[in-house]
């Protein structure tokens, strides 16, 4: 999955190949946090990849989970945690359907 | 009131959202602005970009008097003794700040809040009474947003210093029983500030009649402009208050005598306006203050009753959705807080009305977390709050039930 996650990133965000190969998962999404993506953005990513969907409520329940701490801020109320998923979701990333329940949300598949 | 006409001072009102025409529901957290309120900060900006109370040119001395001048008509909008009882601030959150940190009260005093209060109404006082090691108490709100005014008889007592309380709910609506809250307040020596950033862009508010010591208001939530607020104190109160922010502006002189600076502060207003002022912003709130007013604020409160009846009306109709707050629209601000049991989070219902049907109204805590807590609300899963104002019609109201129709439908 993380080398899945970093192609993905890679294509939408248009990095270079040989920096996705050489670099985590994480280290991507952190140099891209320097460059737009919020920390809420990359816990919202890092979430769903632990899962293939997931309902709004489940993600910001897991956003409160100790290895979220250092990412996710603002998920008490979950306002400004929705709306980065929202971005993520305007830039193709990630996408959303509504459904029981509410919104499921999901990874966009890499091509 | 013609509201086809008032619609069209609102440029974004013709805004096409995900191929809906706008339904805006959320001037509870932030108002539209009419074209009467751009062009004055516009024209600031276009023809006497200066500084006011400074400079003494020609273009000084333009933005000087409208400076001057819409403080005047924000007095007069909420009918205080003298514009001076006016100060501008950035917005409601920190007028109340400047009172909860410079009112100069008793040792071993009493500060008292409310369960309702917004999170700015409630931790500035929070933070004081911990600062001077001060006792605090809280009034708990019924459950619908109402208080029992036998809680305040009990809380309030002669060692009480101060009471901060929310006029008019953000969550619930509810308007408090304010002239009987400072009665009780004022009979045993206490001081009060009324937290009307909801309750001024809605009601003719008159502080005098009212008798508060304080109001504070954000002008955002009235068609103004944003991070522009008011502080209203009675004036011997002001002048009694420490400073809040220093520097350039608030002196008369700053001496130099042996070795010491020693500053000579100006009275209130200029006391607590420290610093180059957002003339353009309280130009903007006097414009509003006389936008508002031309309409008739008594107007705005009748419109804003009916469409609010007939919301509360049709969401009681509906399965799959409980309302917050008391339904008696005559001690009620404009908005509804509502949840829909079909959906886990408010976060969905306001993402799906805004994507599927244009119309934009709050999902969260609110600003407002004991409250939740008090109901049982986890602060993620949140209310909805839909709120009105002057430029909605009904044909707003039912396109936001059609839409919650449809999305209970979907989401069943």
């Amino acid at each position: 999955m993380p080398t899945e996650i970093n192609n993905l990133v890679a294509e939408r965000l248009k990095l270079d190949k040989f920096y996705t190969q050489k670099l985590s998962y994480l280290s991507i999404l952190r140099r891209e946090a320097m460059s737009g993506l919020s920390r809420n953005a990359q816990c919202v990513l890092r979430i769903l990849e632990s899962s293939e969907s997931m309902l709004t409520s489940e993600i910001l329940k897991t956003a409160k989970q100790p290895e979220y701490v250092d990412l996710c801020s603002d998920c008490a109320g979950g306002d400004a945690f929705i709306a980065a998923a929202n971005q993520l979701a305007n830039q193709g990333l990630i996408a959303k359907k509504f459904g029981k329940g509410g919104y499921r949300w999901h990874l966009v598949e890499a091509k | 009131m013609d509201i086809a006409r008032i619609r069209e001072d609102f440029p974004v009102l013709k805004r096409i959202i995900n191929g809906h025409p706008l339904v805006y529901l959320d001037s509870a957290c932030m108002s539209l602005k009419p074209l009467q309120v751009i062009a004055a900060m516009l024209e600031y900006y276009e023809q006497y970009p200066a500084c006011a109370g400074r400079s003494i040119h020609k273009l000084g001395e333009e933005a000087s008097n409208a400076y001057s001048a819409s403080r005047s008509k924000f007095a007069s909008f909420i009918n205080t003794a003298e514009p001076e009882e006016c100060i501008w601030t950035r917005n409601a959150t920190e007028s109340l700040n400047m009172v909860a940190s410079s009112v100069k009260l008793p040792k071993g005093s009493k500060i008292v809040t409310t369960t309702l209060e917004h999170h700015s109404g409630s931790l500035p006082f929070v933070e004081r009474a911990r600062r001077d090691n001060l006792k605090i108490e809280i009034v708990e709100a019924n459950d619908d947003g109402t208080f029992d005014i036998e809680d305040w008889k009990k809380v309030i007592d002669t060692n009480t210093s101060l009471i901060s309380v929310v006029h008019s709910s953000n969550v619930t609506g509810t308007v408090a029983p304010m002239k009987e809250i400072v009665e009780i307040a004022h009979d045993r020596g206490a001081l009060i500030v009324s937290d009307d950033a909801q309750y001024a862009p809605h009601h003719p508010l008159d502080v005098q009649d009212l008798d508060v010591d304080f109001s504070a208001i954000s002008v955002h939530k009235m068609c103004g402009p944003t991070g522009v607020g008011v502080l209203y104190g009675k004036m011997d109160l002001l002048k009694s208050m420490n400073m809040f922010l220093v520097g350039g502006d608030t002196v008369a002189d700053v001496r130099y005598i042996d070795g010491k600076i020693v500053p000579e502060y100006l009275p209130p207003p200029e006391k607590f306006e420290a610093g180059l002022q957002n003339y353009a912003g309280a130009i903007g709130a006097g414009a509003a203050a006389d936008y508002l007013q031309s309409i008739g604020m008594r107007n705005i409160e009748l419109h804003e009753r009916s469409l609010l009846s007939f919301m509360l009306k049709s969401l009681k109709e509906m399965d799959n959705v409980t309302i917050f707050g008391t339904d008696d629209i005559h001690i009620k601000t404009g908005l509804v807080a509502f949840m829909v049991s079909t959906v886990n989070t408010a976060h969905d219902v306001a993402g799906y009305l805004s994507d599927s049907y244009g119309v934009m109204l709050r999902s969260g805590a609110h600003c407002t977390h004991p409250y939740h807590y008090q109901m049982g609300i986890p602060p993620s899963k949140g209310t909805n709050r839909a709120s009105v104002y002057l430029y909605n019609n009904r044909k707003d109201v039912e396109t936001f039930i059609g839409g919650l129709h449809a999305l209970v439908e979907a989401s069943s």
